[in-house]
């Protein structure tokens, strides 16, 4: 195997056991032994667990950006932009392969003291929150962008507690209503 | 010791350590070491962490619930009461008291999570789902209490991703538009 090839397979094996099994269930030996790599690949490639975490971090973090931003640019107009987002994850979280938001999932299993994580995803959130400041400030409305990205969260959040897409409409609801 | 400041000592240090640290990355002789007390006498109270946990979720949840309750008993109108619960979240923000829903956690950080723990927190939440519609049914504007839920959902953990204040004033911001 060329040696991009075994980066990406164990970036790829440690995606599937974070998102599944959650960060602290994971064994640097499972990841090893379902990527079939030897250990000593993997730390030619990643110092540490940790290191892995903030690379499938940053690689999902990109595809959720270009998701996001795919689904708002379907419109034309900013509020039926902003809706596309969340028509967008009211679709995702009845996929069969959604557990919950990759970064929340992260984020709350994280300990207060988990800095270079806790930067990484706020770094991603962040990205979240300026994409309806941008989608909403051609009809200078982008002082309601944190409130619409709080009904982002929420919806997310919530869908996982519940189980149920509820939450996602009921957000969508509001954003309507605030819009 | 009175049997019930044992219990009670027992509950309130795993709280800590479960808060501060995790579920997972606490351990029963941690708790029994920080509790001061020993193996056996765990054992009487509580029949193993798992036990321990769910005893922590339902009391420590009817705790919050009723802290949110006095909190907003004072409030004369139904708007006035679903501000004073976000005040009281601010307020517990800004003491620093608050890292995030401590049964949010729980439901990541162990996916493969006994069923009862997952229905025990999805119970808590219902409580404040239920509360919710009570205060707002005096106005019959009891349909948005789920509306005011899932921001209230998006407000702890945009806190917890950010690490700030603002997600509660972008909250609070919603709400006076939706009552």
């Amino acid at each position: 195997m060329r040696k991009n090839e075994v980066r990406q397979d164990i970036i790829d094996t440690a995606a599937r056991l974070f998102y599944w099994q959650g960060y602290h269930n994971t064994g640097i030996n499972q990841i090893i032994e379902e990527s079939g790599i030897a250990k000593s690949s993997l730390y030619q490639n990643f110092r540490s667990k940790e290191d892995l975490l903030l690379v499938y971090l940053q690689v999902s973090g990109a595809q959720t950006d270009e998701a996001l931003k795919a689904a708002a640019d379907k419109y034309k107009k900013p509020r039926e932009k902003v809706l596309g987002v969340f028509d967008y994850i009211e679709e995702l979280v009845q996929r069969k392969d959604y557990f919950g938001c990759n970064f929340l999932n992260i984020v709350s299993e994280m300990p207060r003291n988990a800095k270079r994580v806790r930067k990484q995803i706020k770094k991603q959130k962040g990205g979240v929150r300026e994409l309806f400041v941008q989608i909403l400030k051609p009809i200078h409305k982008e002082q309601l962008a944190d409130e619409i990205y709080m009904l982002f969260e929420g919806a997310l959040i919530a869908q996982k507690v519940h189980d149920d897409v509820w939450p996602v409409i009921v957000a969508r609801n509001i954003v309507k209503k605030i819009l | 010791m009175k049997k019930r400041e044992i219990r009670r000592d027992i509950l309130n240090t795993s709280a800590r350590l479960f808060y501060k640290q995790g579920y997972r990355n606490t351990g029963i002789n941690e708790i029994i070491e920080e509790a001061g007390i020993a193996k056996t006498t765990l054992y009487e109270y509580f029949r193993s962490k798992e036990d321990l946990m769910l005893v922590y979720i339902e009391e420590y949840g009817m705790e919050t619930i009723q802290a949110m309750i006095r909190a907003i008993e004072n409030a004369d109108t139904p708007k006035g009461k679903m501000i004073g619960v976000f005040e009281y979240l601010e307020d517990q923000f800004r003491q620093n008291q608050c890292y995030g829903c401590s049964f949010l956690s729980m439901v990541y950080e162990i996916p493969d999570e006994p069923a009862e723990i997952k229905r025990k927190i999805k119970f808590q939440k219902d409580i404040i789902r239920g509360l919710f519609t009570e205060i707002l049914r005096p106005i019959n504007k009891e349909n948005i209490a789920d509306e005011i839920y899932t921001l209230l959902e998006g407000a702890i953990i945009a806190n917890k991703v950010h690490d700030d204040i603002w997600p509660i004033s972008a909250a609070k911001n919603s709400i006076k538009k939706l009552l």
